[in-house]
């Protein structure tokens, strides 16, 4: 198992006060909450930054940790010192529910895990396993065909010395046709394990849609902006574009504006009612990088009596 | 191990029918308080006359997922939660758009 840093994962000095701790970890929760940040592994920082709270915000728990003394790197192999926690009292042994289960070996090796959860194993109960949420990432696509992704989930586990161990699980999962952005899957009994006969829990898996390099998705509603020539949006043309479910032609009115929004029924995500596709024009300028192309702006500034500042009044 | 070949089907939980007041309580391991207080808050709009009779939308198990997360972790109160979690709906919104 991989000793842990706390202090270098909050960022402080080993000689912080509680209140600095508290501040901190308050600044850092908010920064990488999973549902909150854009910061990239969000969630596998909040919870590293949790676990080194649980142990720094409580005065017994690390007291505990700094007898290990500073001569331990982060991620060095560590293995915990025979009775090194002895004299130590841990009070409130209960953690917090969400996070308790997410803690790693290294925390669970020096402070045990959940006392509730010990005592359920003990007791001989048959519990029900808690359920379990994760986020799967899918395609656009996917949504319109259909499809199997695959899912790695972490989660911890007694090893054969009684050890908890992580143990990673790869999961092959349906994505049926149709499915929304923050829609959930429900995969009955893929939750945590039960407790003596008790069934496991389920699994919820949110859906996310990936960033698609031209789609945006709205709901059911799929956006697609389009950049057209000035001549195409002027004249009107039939030109092909890119839907999910494959290529399909458009036909561009003539005198058509920029921002101007067509809609594609029915073009959207597949449902009873499926969404529709909005395709947003957007008009594109031909540079003026050569005599024959300023040549032709020339000849328009000459032949047409166009002011685009007419609304002005100057 | 075996298990991980197998193609695993679940069930959308919130296709063609809407959700229950019990099922959102058991999904999100919440009473039914904590649900209605979220329903006063207007963070949750139910269609039908009265809890027992309530059904909830699609985006309803997502934002009282995310409201109960926000309560929980950065101790935030249900008004808080609930302006976060408007807020956030409307940054992802502008952010797909500006994606483009």
């Amino acid at each position: 198992m991989e000793y842990k840093d706390y202090y270098q994962i909050m960022g402080i000095q080993r000689d912080a006060t509680q209140d600095a701790i508290k501040r901190t970890y308050r600044k850092l929760a908010r920064k990488y909450h999973p549902d909150v940040s854009k910061e990239p592994e969000a969630e596998a920082r909040f919870k590293e930054i949790g676990e080194a709270y649980e142990v720094l915000k409580d005065p017994e728990k690390r007291a505990a940790y700094d007898r290990l003394g500073t001569r331990w790197k982060s991620g060095q192999e560590f293995q915990p010192p025979p009775e090194w926690n002895q004299g130590f009292e841990f009070h409130g042994g209960e953690f917090a529910q969400s996070a308790a289960s997410q803690f790693s070996s290294f925390f669970e090796a020096l402070f045990g895990r959940n006392q509730h959860n010990h005592q359920r194993g003990h007791q001989g109960f048959n519990l029900q396993g808690e359920d379990s949420h994760a986020k799967i990432s899918i395609d656009l696509e996917d949504s319109f065909h259909g499809g199997v992704r695959s899912l790695t989930l972490q989660h911890m586990e007694p090893g054969p010395d009684g050890r908890p161990h992580v143990r990673e699980r790869t999961l092959n999962v349906r994505i049926p046709k149709g499915i929304q952005q923050g829609q959930h899957i429900r995969l009955a009994g893929q939750g945590s394990p039960g407790a003596g006969h008790g069934k496991a829990g389920d699994l919820y898996l949110e859906i996310i849609f990936k960033s698609h390099p031209y789609f945006s998705v709205e709901g059911k509603d799929i956006l697609l902006e389009l950049p057209v020539a000035p001549w195409e949006a002027a004249l009107g043309t039939t030109i092909p574009i890119p839907t999910p479910a494959g290529k399909v032609d458009l036909k561009i009115p003539i005198n058509s504006r920029p921002g101007q929004k067509l809609r594609l029924k029915g073009r959207g995500i597949p449902a009873s009612s499926p969404g529709d596709l909005y395709v947003v024009l957007q008009i594109v300028l031909p540079p003026a990088d050569n005599e024959q192309a300023r040549a032709l702006y020339r000849e328009m500034e000459q032949k047409l009596a166009f002011n685009p500042r007419a609304g002005f009044n100057i | 191990m075996h298990m991980e070949h197998d193609i695993l089907n679940g069930t959308i939980l919130e296709e063609n029918k809407e959700i229950s007041l019990p099922e959102l309580c058991q999904v999100c391991k919440v009473d039914a308080e904590w649900v209605i207080a979220l329903v006063h808050e207007g963070i949750l709009e139910p269609i039908g006359t009265g809890p027992e009779y309530w059904f909830f939308s699609r985006i309803a198990l997502r934002r009282a997922l995310i409201v109960n997360r926000l309560q929980h972790d950065l101790d935030i109160n249900l008004a808080g939660a609930a302006l976060v979690v408007e807020l956030l709906e409307e940054r992802d919104t502008l952010l797909a758009r500006i994606n483009l």
